[in-house]
């Protein structure tokens, strides 16, 4: 079976709608301001419960749905390698910064990274993004696999590995890059 | 009432070892297969898939058992390396074999690739032409259920007498693009046979697009080999799992084969008699089985006289490239491989270095890229923008090098090392001669060209050799006894009753991985071993 190649215009469409997804789609119901801190202060001695977690997460990522059973489970695997002084401090910084990662990743970075925090923040990242979290012994564990959001960014053009993609031969056609879940359900 | 315990006594229950009982079996004659390791669950190896962390290691989902470990490189070290250069072979011990992770590439050689010593000068003749396997290789394909691309449309170079039981998967948009831009500057890309199913087949469903065919197919639209080991069965075969075979036995004149002998997980010991035996443990186990065969009579070890049991282990040595495509091309959607590039198989050239064939990976860089880019310390809508921009484009291209045979590329079982049954683990001394290194410097340019012409930017090259499961070799099919194991039949030199169904006889490597012309000699040795059964009752 042939089938006729992608001609330039449409390529041009593809990268448009890349384009228009990642300005517009993925971000506008973000539900975060660009610049101004979202996260409720954390009282001094309090840890970093389930809640914190949500929120905390909800501003790293910028996606204002995630899982909150997955979250439970992360925050679980990072109290149990030590993390419990690591996410608080993160979370205080957090709340702070007069910047948030959606508005001004480069501030952010920065910011996290003059207190020390910036591991921490990116240990909590690779959670959502890839499920994985680091033991003692350097070995990764996975928390979850189906929710994390390296599956939900692109959705639209990859299915993750093990989960059927669709009907026989759907793969013959370009990704239809507009129509995708992340726009009705990862992004509020 | 038979003198044997069974008439034919397969040892593992790969792809090879099931096609021949199965023919036995549909045929009623009495088979018993021993299989080393366990019955394998699709669900639970698809949960291991998922829970698991190190997805690229395909072996994760795996984990084997204590008393027939699979080798897991830099996990169990079951393999022990002694040679210039590692070889870090991966197989399933379990009903169905390696068959279990694999791309399903179902290739035929080359008519030339039976007979490179008489055409090029280089390597062996096999004793067997392509147009005696050709019959064999339609059979293969209908019983693994292969799908490919109309012969009238696309020449793959191996002649062929009917069309592919099933058509072609249609390709994704990626390989659309690297068929469409490199077949119109001097490559030829054609379409992959598979056993994958593009319609039902086999009361088996078609694919749809998990992406995960290595390292396993969650629906079983990909072939895999416990299907004819079931299929064996449910003929009337006995299959007997957890039975690791460590001893052939022989009549006191060394001449025929009457029993083999086995351990289970607690150690313990049996055998079983037969009249004909089959040898199907794949190119590492089958040769260390028969090396630590020794008695009295047989020094050497069963079928050994040559000394070439063990020796000519060939593989297909790879090298690859990776890199961002000049847009997005969307790699992961469908099947993992969908096209090769087959101008390199063949031609003059294989007097001096070795023929290739190329394949692009149709596999989204997802764990890979994202772990990078936080590395980088982006987060928010940077790191999903980059992430998304990366996966799009980011494609990696491999290849596999036609190796010859080298008796110093060998398998022994270890002196010392014992597995947790106390077998002997494999020693394996292996290098890469200098007819596969000037090919891969070819190799090299070739990537480059085709990275230029596909548009590509951060070109990373691995130049690296890493081996890709196809163990070839070890027990090799030649007419003189005196340097080959088994003949134009699959039958020991040595010992009349005993054959082998695997890739170790393989004379020559050719660049196509090796399942399907497993499948073609083992069906062909089962017609064989049919007529010699009959004979005989």
């Amino acid at each position: 079976m042939t089938l006729p190649s992608l001609p330039d215009a449409s390529r041009r469409e593809i990268l448009a709608g890349f384009a228009a997804l990642t300005a517009e789609a993925l971000f506008s119901r973000a539900g975060l301001a660009a610049g101004s801190p979202t996260l409720p202060p954390l009282p001094q001695g309090q840890a970093v419960g389930s809640e914190q977690f949500l929120a905390l997460s909800q501003w790293l990522t910028g996606h204002q749905d995630l899982d909150r059973s997955f979250g439970d489970a992360l925050r679980s695997a990072f109290l149990e390698v030590g993390l419990a002084d690591g996410l608080a401090n993160l979370y205080r910084t957090a709340a702070t910064l007069p910047v948030n990662p959606n508005g001004d990743g480069k501030a952010v970075v920065d910011g996290l990274q003059k207190a020390n925090v910036l591991d921490v923040a990116t240990t909590v990242l690779r959670g959502w993004y890839v499920g994985r979290v680091q033991q003692p012994s350097g070995k990764d564990i996975t928390v979850a696999y189906e929710p994390i959001l390296l599956g939900k960014v692109v959705a639209d053009f990859a299915n993750l590995p093990s989960f059927c993609g669709g009907e026989t031969g759907f793969w013959a056609q370009p990704p239809k890059l507009a129509d995708i879940p992340l726009q009705g359900e990862a992004r509020q | 009432m038979s003198d044997f315990d069974t008439q034919v006594l397969v040892v593992g229950s790969g792809v090879a070892g099931g096609l021949v009982a199965h023919r036995l079996a549909t045929a009623h004659i009495p088979v018993t297969i021993l299989e080393a390791g366990p019955r394998l669950d699709r669900a639970q190896i698809v949960e291991n898939f998922r829970k698991g962390s190190a997805k690229n290691n395909f072996m994760m989902p795996y984990p084997g058992t204590p008393h027939a470990p699979n080798p897991i490189p830099g996990e169990n070290n079951y393999i022990i390396q002694k040679g210039a250069y590692p070889y870090d072979a991966q197989y399933i011990r379990g009903v169905g074999g390696t068959t279990w992770h694999w791309a399903a590439a179902a290739w035929r050689l080359l008519p030339n690739d039976f007979r490179l010593r008489s055409t090029y000068g280089v390597g062996r003749d096999w004793p067997i032409s392509y147009d005696d396997v050709e019959p064999f290789y339609y059979r293969a394909e209908e019983a693994l259920g292969v799908s490919g691309p109309d012969p009238k449309a696309q020449d793959l170079g191996s002649p062929r007498s009917k069309p592919y039981p099933m058509p072609a998967l249609p390709l994704d948009y990626m390989d659309q693009e690297f068929l469409r831009v490199l077949n119109a500057n001097g490559f030829h890309v054609v379409n992959e046979p598979v056993a994958r199913n593009s319609v039902i087949y086999d009361n088996r469903p078609p694919c749809c697009g998990n992406n995960n065919c290595m390292p396993i197919c969650p629906i079983g639209a990909q072939y895999s080999g416990n299907v004819h080991a079931e299929k064996a069965e449910a003929a009337g075969a006995k299959l007997i799992e957890n039975a690791v075979a460590y001893h052939i036995e022989t009549d006191k004149d060394g001449k025929s084969v009457t029993a083999v002998r086995y351990k289970r997980p607690d150690g313990s010991e049996q055998r079983v008699t037969a009249r004909f035996f089959v040898l199907a443990a794949n190119g590492i186990e089958t040769p260390k089985l028969m090396l630590m065969s020794t008695s009295d009579t047989l020094s050497r070890g069963v079928g050994n006289s040559s000394d070439m049991v063990g020796r000519n282990l060939m593989d297909h040595p790879g090298t690859g490239v990776t890199f961002l495509w000049g847009k997005p091309v969307f790699p992961g959607r469908g099947p993992q491989e969908m096209t090769s590039v087959v101008n390199l198989r063949d031609g003059t050239f294989r007097r001096d270095y070795a023929a290739k064939k190329l394949h692009l990976g149709n596999t989204a860089a997802l764990f890979v890229a994202t772990e990078s880019l936080l590395k980088e310390h982006l987060m928010g809508r940077d790191l999903d923008e980059r992430i998304r921009q990366q996966v799009a484009r980011e494609v990696s291209i491999n290849s596999f090098h036609e190796q010859l045979p080298d008796p110093n590329n060998r398998i022994v079982p270890s002196p010392n090392e014992r597995d947790a049954i106390g077998i002997p683990r494999p020693e394996i001394y292996y290098s890469i001669e200098d007819y596969v290194r000037v090919s891969a410097q070819h190799t090299h340019e070739a990537y480059d060209k085709i990275a230029n012409l596909l548009g590509a930017t951060e070109i990373r090259h691995n130049d690296q050799f890493a081996g890709n499961n196809h163990l070839m070799g070890t027990t090799i099919m030649g007419s003189n006894p005196k340097d080959s194991v088994v003949d134009a039949d699959c039958r020991t030199h040595d010992h009349p009753n005993l054959f082998i169904a695997s890739s170790s006889v393989f004379s020559t490597s050719a660049t196509v991985n090796s399942t399907l012309t497993i499948s073609a000699l083992a069906i062909r040795l089962g017609d064989h071993l049919l007529t010699q059964v009959r004979s005989k009752t």
